[in-house]
């Protein structure tokens, strides 16, 4: 687990079983240093709480003590890691690596060795498209982050600013890929956090864990989670059912279309506690009813279980799985069920070409 | 003590080499013995400041790998300074490449030449000039290292003029980013590079990058840029393992090299024990 403080008070995380938290790591969502959203106004670390008129001149001084005291309230959280945060950019200073290494890891390496603690350390990057996609950019930033010798792993979110609900650039999936196995050569441990499906994908670089979001809002990274907002604007997402089979999350309006036109249409979704009550959802149904969701954690793990420890392996069993995915959706399309761009199988064919590429890489 | 007077009392003085600021000497020393004699000027503050952090740094290291410090003088009137070290017996490794007559050999020198650029490295200085010239051999074959002028030390400021297009380096012998002078990527992953050159250098029995060995490219400095070079392969009987330690030392990005030394010497120990 990923524990996330704009959910949760440091209290409610302090009281979760030491077991559990021995096995997950904190996050210290730095990502908008001036935000007071949810629960980060409760920690006395977090940059807007420790400095009441958060400004970056001021934070650049104080760094060192937030530092200490976010990396002391790790150490008593006893998690399998410290992590040294971010922030977020919406656009990269030029000097993006010395402002990262001044104000953040800098301050938290010298905490963590004053205060003495021997915890594996993470270095938080969020990783934009252009230093996934771009070489030169790539290398630059992977140069940087291997290049600290006391640092352990590094915790990555991919930002992707694509639209839809699936990511659907082959290149981009693969450069992906590429980024992950480089940290890892380099014997760095991988976290990768903010994954829809992909996370499967990425599974094949061999990373350390993929934490993929319970949440529609969760399956991707977005700022704009950590800033204050007019709760009007919220946005629920529609209904959706997610199919191991299918890699894909199929919104409610198709899946009774597909009850109704497809024949065999049981064997496109997997069998769990949670899936009955699942085919007659209440209206009001999405924050109410956790069934969705629970039936989610159950079929995804097992399908996460069920990839094979090997590389190689894992690979072959994926593009197989793809292929029998590829064919459902043709099936359900010929039965007359015309899925749009969030419920199809579209995304599919990146990934298989995607791992073509990444296998050339 | 006078620079004058320090000469002075001194004999057996021989030039060894001259160069625009700087004269080196050997000597034998009333308290030191076998001595080399540093003797130069210096142009302006900054440049003084490299050479006292050179010198400050070998001040700080007890090793057999090094040469021992005696002393540091400097006549601020005439810009004048004069550096003592120990003279080390042996010749420079551009001078015994054919000792090293095997992989083996190789690898160990290399090894003992990662030990001692690690009494560096933990002092997070980074020599940025390795090269036959700066090491020398000794009768037994042990390396020892010299010219630390300029080592950087990653926590201090730069001495080099921001906007320069090289940082200080010895062309032949840089990494690529010492080459395009890209300060922050300069870490102990650089000197990896320029061990990776050297091992095979002496491999080969010449500089992997010269163009008229490769066949292609102007000059040295260009194909390190590029990333051209004669493959260990060229030389007939080059072991897989040999060969893939000598590449990734010498890859082009900083990230495709080895991260640390500890990954370093766990390669050499698994290979050849």
């Amino acid at each position: 687990m990923i524990f996330s403080p704009v959910n949760d008070g440091p209290d409610r995380i302090m009281d979760v079983e030491s077991s559990i938290r021995a096995n997950s790591f904190f996050d210290p969502q730095f990502y908008i240093p001036a935000s007071s959203r949810g629960k980060l106004p409760d920690y006395p670390f977090f940059p807007s709480t420790a400095l009441p008129d958060y400004n970056t001149s001021d934070f650049e001084t104080a760094c060192w003590d937030i530092a200490r005291a976010c990396v002391e309230w790790q150490a008593k959280g006893n998690f399998s890691h410290i992590v040294i945060p971010t922030r977020y950019y919406d656009d990269l200073p030029s000097d993006y690596v010395g402002q990262i290494s001044s104000c953040y890891i800098e301050p938290f390496l010298s905490a963590i060795e004053e205060t003495g603690i021997s915890k594996s350390i993470l270095l938080t990057v969020i990783v934009k498209s252009v230093q996934v996609s771009d070489e030169e950019n790539r290398n630059y930033l992977l140069n940087w982050l291997t290049s600290y010798e006391n640092i352990n792993g590094i915790y990555i979110i991919f930002e992707n600013t694509m639209t839809g609900k699936q990511i659907k650039d082959p290149m981009y999936l693969a450069h992906c890929l590429y980024f992950i196995k480089v940290l890892k050569d380099n014997g760095l441990s991988v976290h990768i956090g903010y994954n829809n499906t992909e996370g499967l994908l990425y599974s094949l670089a061999g990373p350390d864990s993929i934490s993929m979001g319970s949440y529609e809002n969760l399956r991707k990274f977005n700022p704009s989670r950590f800033i204050e907002q007019d709760p009007q604007t919220k946005k629920q997402p529609n209904p959706r059912l997610y199919s191991g089979l299918l890699f894909q999350w199929i919104e409610l309006n198709y899946i009774k279309a597909i009850q109704q036109l497809y024949p065999s249409w049981k064997i496109l979704f997997e069998n769990s506690r949670y899936t009955p009550l699942n085919f007659r959802p209440k209206e009001d149904w999405n924050l109410r009813q956790p069934e969705l969701y629970k039936h989610f954690f159950i079929v995804f793990s097992k399908q996460a279980q069920e990839l094979p420890e090997n590389l190689i392996e894992r690979g072959n069993y994926l593009r197989e799985s793809i292929q029998r995915a590829r064919q459902a959706f043709i099936e359900v399309d010929r039965s007359g069920v015309v899925l749009d761009d969030n419920s199809d199988g579209s995304h599919l064919s990146a990934w298989l070409t995607a791992m073509n590429i990444y296998a050339s890489l | 003590m006078a620079i004058e007077s320090i000469i002075k009392s001194c004999f057996n003085v021989t030039e060894l080499e001259h160069g625009g600021q700087k004269s080196v000497y050997t000597a034998e020393h009333p308290d030191h013995g076998s001595i080399v004699l540093k003797l130069g000027t210096y142009p302006h503050p900054r440049a003084l400041e490299r050479i006292s952090r050179e010198v400050s740094l070998l001040a700080s290291i007890e090793s057999v790998y090094y040469p021992r410090h005696f002393a540091f003088i400097v006549e601020a009137a005439s810009r004048t300074f004069l550096i003592i070290e120990e003279r080390i017996e042996g010749q420079t490794l551009l001078n015994c490449l054919d000792v090293f007559s095997n992989e083996i050999d190789i690898i160990n020198l290399i090894n003992e030449l990662v030990v001692a650029l690690d009494i560096l490295w933990k002092r997070r200085v980074v020599h940025r000039d390795i090269k036959p010239q700066n090491i020398i051999i000794r009768p037994n074959s042990k390396p020892v290292v010299i010219d630390l002028g300029i080592a950087r030390l990653l926590d201090l400021s730069s001495l080099t003029i921001a906007g320069a297009l090289v940082g200080p380096c010895t062309a032949q012998y840089a990494s690529p980013e010492q080459l395009r002078n890209r300060k922050s990527l300069i870490d102990i992953r650089s000197d990896f590079f320029a061990l990776g050159l050297l091992a095979l250098q002496i491999h080969l029995g010449f500089h992997p990058y010269e163009p008229s060995q490769l066949g292609r490219g102007d000059s040295i400095p260009e194909n390190i840029l590029n990333g051209h070079f004669v493959l260990p392969e060229a030389k007939t009987g080059t072991s897989e393992s040999f060969s893939a330690f000598i590449k990734r030392l010498m890859q082009t990005e900083p990230h495709q090299r080895f991260r640390t030394k500890e990954a370093l010497s766990k390669y050499i120990t698994d290979h050849w024990g």
